[in-house]
């Protein structure tokens, strides 16, 4: 058998129906959102480190005019070096059967299968056995038009393309998704890189410095000395990459994000809690009177205070139990997408069981907290008063004050200055409702003012690119190299042929891209027609 | 050695130079007037007078739900002016059961429920318990039938004897109502007024507020309240 004294807050659950429901519905929804971010934060943020530090990343990838297995054997013998590996890294293009082609990035790696650093995972067929193989990365078949097991047609430069036999498929947490960068990833040995390019020569030498917990600082210093080392011994050293120690190239963008979101979502709690002290604020107005009479037989303020927050948490406790699940399928779906877009597999979507614990305890404390103010002046109220009408009825010395200057203003009428007055007569209501406001309006500003931000700065980013098409050229000199001379340049001798009434204009910083193999220079030409539709030159020939 | 028995307490109620004063938008306004008053165990006092002569104040102080501005109220033992919100709460379980004019029964709870709030709150007995005895309340009132009903669904004296049950649950040495008949017809009200006046005969002290000068023949006490101060020849009827 239940006491009367909880049965009278059951009835008035039961009278309060569409109040409690609508509670429940703030409180699920805002519970939701704030599930849904913090589990996809927690999950992102531990399968991003997990996935990428199982690549066994370089804490150090070097430039270097020439790297062997020796000098990396030797290099590893290095204090504070943990391992060192050569490989090598040349841009190409993918022929497709439709005559157009693909970028390539092609990662030239000694012994395909057996690398201990930057390692990939096998994910279908076989390491190759012959030098005429190749390995893609997963995301990169569909953008290859490639099929496990066929020939692809790869050029490298302006060099005759060689057909290598796509033997696996290997998955490279590291990098971007294929479709993402219009890239496709190739991994080739250095003999295939030799059919490709004509050199073997390795260039980059991967090193994985001691100690996990070293800084980049620390890195950057044991790289310093690794390459004064090697510039004794003669070697030229002409990069030298440290990037953040164990962490996802991506992680910090999207870790921002989140954490922006996450942010977004405790403002959305925050408002379904000030949305259901308030209805509750209302709800409790409406049974002064018997909480009064509850007084009369013998109930205590906390007795009263217990039996309203009990409810509040119930209500709390039910809108929690439907935000998580709700939550949690939003998260693994939220988790899911980010994750193709950062080409990571989830092992799982469980969140850490603090953040569910979090999740709960915020999703009843909060609302508890904000009404706790309205529950505790209600239970206080005494007999006396709750009988009398006297905590309604009685204007309190602002309100008075308040009214009367609405009255003198002569703005309003005598009516609307007393329904004015009553709107603001019980401050506690008025203050749940600023707030409500205050909280609504400032999520809708922050939201409209990161929109119009990230828009923004995507447009400046476009304005920025001063080009539109950009081409690979084998060998050609930069502007820099030439000393300034100005000239019409193979490129601009091309264009004039090809379009010759558009306003066409060669970039005039050209850019070269350090790929010391193939020593590509990128050039940008700016479209310069005030009107007209963009046509794509034929690009016939290049020479240098 | 000898004992000597406890001395039988002379008053449940001691009311000493009490006074009430309310501050209102037109001045200060007072309600009682440093009212002397006792009432010793098992008395049936009768309160008296116009409206707003201080009546209902000084019930609302009996019962704790008020504080004077001056002097001291005893009741059943206690000073209450001395006790904070709460500790008046949980002396009123005991203590003191009230009965108001227009009821004031919880409209959710049923009649049966309404008797046994009281001695929940108090934890008057065993939980089962409990339901015996308010059962046999309602039994001795004459609205047993109507125990499951909620209190909308039952006339005014029915409610009102429903509220007398409920201030009767947990046995209370003091039972005070305000006004019982003002929301009665004539019939009802004798009824419910006979009801009262017969409780200090099950040694209960009853005191009723009543701007009804009638109830005067059911109690041997009639004090007469006039401008918030006490008629002095008012104090005792002689039957």
């Amino acid at each position: 058998m239940i006491s009367t004294r909880w049965l009278v807050v059951l009835r008035h659950a039961r009278l309060a129906q569409g109040r409690l429901v609508l509670m429940t519905l703030a409180l699920a929804a805002s519970g939701a959102a704030l599930t849904t971010m913090l589990v996809t934060y927690s999950v992102l943020n531990r399968e991003v480190s997990r996935n990428y530090l199982s690549t066994h990343p370089a804490s150090v990838q070097m430039v270097l005019d020439q790297v062997d297995e020796g000098l990396a054997h030797t290099v590893a013998h290095f204090p504070s070096i943990a391992d060192a590996e050569p490989s090598s890294v040349m841009r190409g293009r993918i022929l497709l059967n439709n005559g157009s082609a693909r970028s390539a990035l092609l990662f030239v790696i000694p012994h395909l299968g057996q690398s201990r650093i930057n390692t990939v995972r096998l994910v279908a067929g076989s390491w190759p056995r012959s030098p005429d193989g190749i390995v893609l990365e997963r995301s990169a078949f569909g953008l290859a038009d490639a099929t496990l097991g066929q020939p692809i047609k790869v050029q490298v430069a302006n060099l005759p393309p060689v057909a290598l036999q796509v033997v696996a498929s290997v998955h490279d947490p590291s990098l971007a998704p294929a479709w993402q960068e219009q890239t496709v990833y190739g991994y080739v040995s250095p003999e295939a890189a030799f059919a490709l390019s004509g050199d073997a020569n390795l260039h980059i030498l991967k090193l994985i410095v001691e100690s996990p917990t070293v800084t980049q600082l620390d890195i950057v210093e044991t790289a310093r000395a690794v390459a004064q080392r090697l510039a004794k011994s003669g070697h030229v050293v002409q990069e030298i990459r440290v990037p953040p120690p164990r962490t996802h190239p991506h992680q910090a963008q999207m870790m921002t994000l989140l954490v922006m979101l996450v942010g977004f979502s405790v403002l959305g709690l925050l408002l379904g809690s000030i949305l259901a002290a308030s209805i509750m604020e209302g709800f409790l107005a409406q049974r002064a009177r018997d909480i009064a009479l509850l007084k009369a037989v013998g109930a205590t303020t906390g007795q009263i205070s217990a039996q309203y927050l009990t409810l509040l948490a119930a209500v709390a406790l039910l809108a929690t139990g439907l935000s998580l699940p709700l939550g949690l399928w939003a998260a693994h779906g939220w988790a899911s997408a980010s994750a193709a877009l950062l080409n990571l597999d989830i092992r799982s979507n469980a969140p850490p069981i603090r953040i569910i614990l979090t999740i709960v305890a915020a999703g009843l404390l909060v609302p508890l907290g904000i009404a706790l103010y309205a529950i505790l002046r209600t239970s206080r109220c005494t007999v006396r008063d709750a009988l009398g009408d006297r905590d309604i009825s009685r204007p309190s010395t602002w309100s008075s004050v308040f009214l009367r200057l609405l009255i003198r203003t002569r703005l309003f009428s005598t009516e609307a200055a007393y329904a004015l007055r009553n709107a603001f007569r019980r401050p506690g209501r008025v203050a749940l409702g600023v707030a409500l406001l205050a909280i609504a309006g400032g999520i809708f500003i922050a939201s409209e003012n990161l929109r119009t931000a990230w828009t923004a700065n995507i447009a400046a980013s476009a304005a920025q690119r001063h080009y539109e098409v950009e081409i690979d050229l084998e060998n050609t000199e930069s502007r820099e190299r030439r000393g300034g001379k100005t000239g019409q340049r193979p490129v601009q001798k091309l264009i004039a042929q090809q379009s010759p009434r558009d306003k066409w204009r060669l970039d005039t910083g050209l850019r070269r891209k350090a790929m010391p193999n193939s020593r590509p220079v990128m050039i940008g030409i700016q479209f310069c027609k005030a009107v007209g539709k963009f046509t794509m030159p034929t690009l016939v020939k290049v020479s240098t | 050695m000898t004992i000597d028995p406890p001395e039988k307490p002379t008053h449940v109620i001691r009311l000493q130079n009490v006074a009430r004063q309310f501050a209102t938008p037109a001045g200060t306004v007072s309600a009682l007037k440093g009212i002397d008053l006792h009432i010793a165990p098992g008395e049936g006092v009768a309160v008296v007078g116009r409206s707003g002569s201080g009546k209902t104040t000084l019930l609302n102080l009996l019962t704790g739900i008020d504080r004077p501005s001056s002097g001291e109220v005893e009741v059943a033992g206690r000073l209450l002016q001395a006790m904070s919100e709460d500790e008046l709460a949980i002396w009123r379980r005991r203590s003191v059961g009230v009965v108001f004019q227009f009821f004031h029964l919880l409209p959710t709870l049923t009649v049966l429920e309404n008797v046994l709030l009281p001695m929940d709150l108090a934890t008057f007995s065993h939980f089962s318990d409990r339901r015996t005895r308010a059962h046999a309340l309602l039994d001795n009132l004459g609205i047993a039938d109507q125990a499951h009903k909620l209190p909308a669904d039952l006339s005014g004296g029915q409610q009102q004897r429903a509220a007398i049950a409920r201030a009767l649950a947990n046995d209370p040495p003091v039972i005070v109502a305000d006004e019982p008949t003002g929301n009665l017809d004539t019939v009802t009200a004798e009824e419910v007024i006979r009801l009262l006046a017969s409780l200090p005969q099950q040694g209960k002290t009853v005191v009723i507020v009543s701007h009804e000068r009638d109830v005067s023949k059911y109690f041997t006490r009639i004090v007469t309240l006039e401008d918030g101060c006490l008629v002095p020849d008012s104090s005792q009827v002689t039957r």
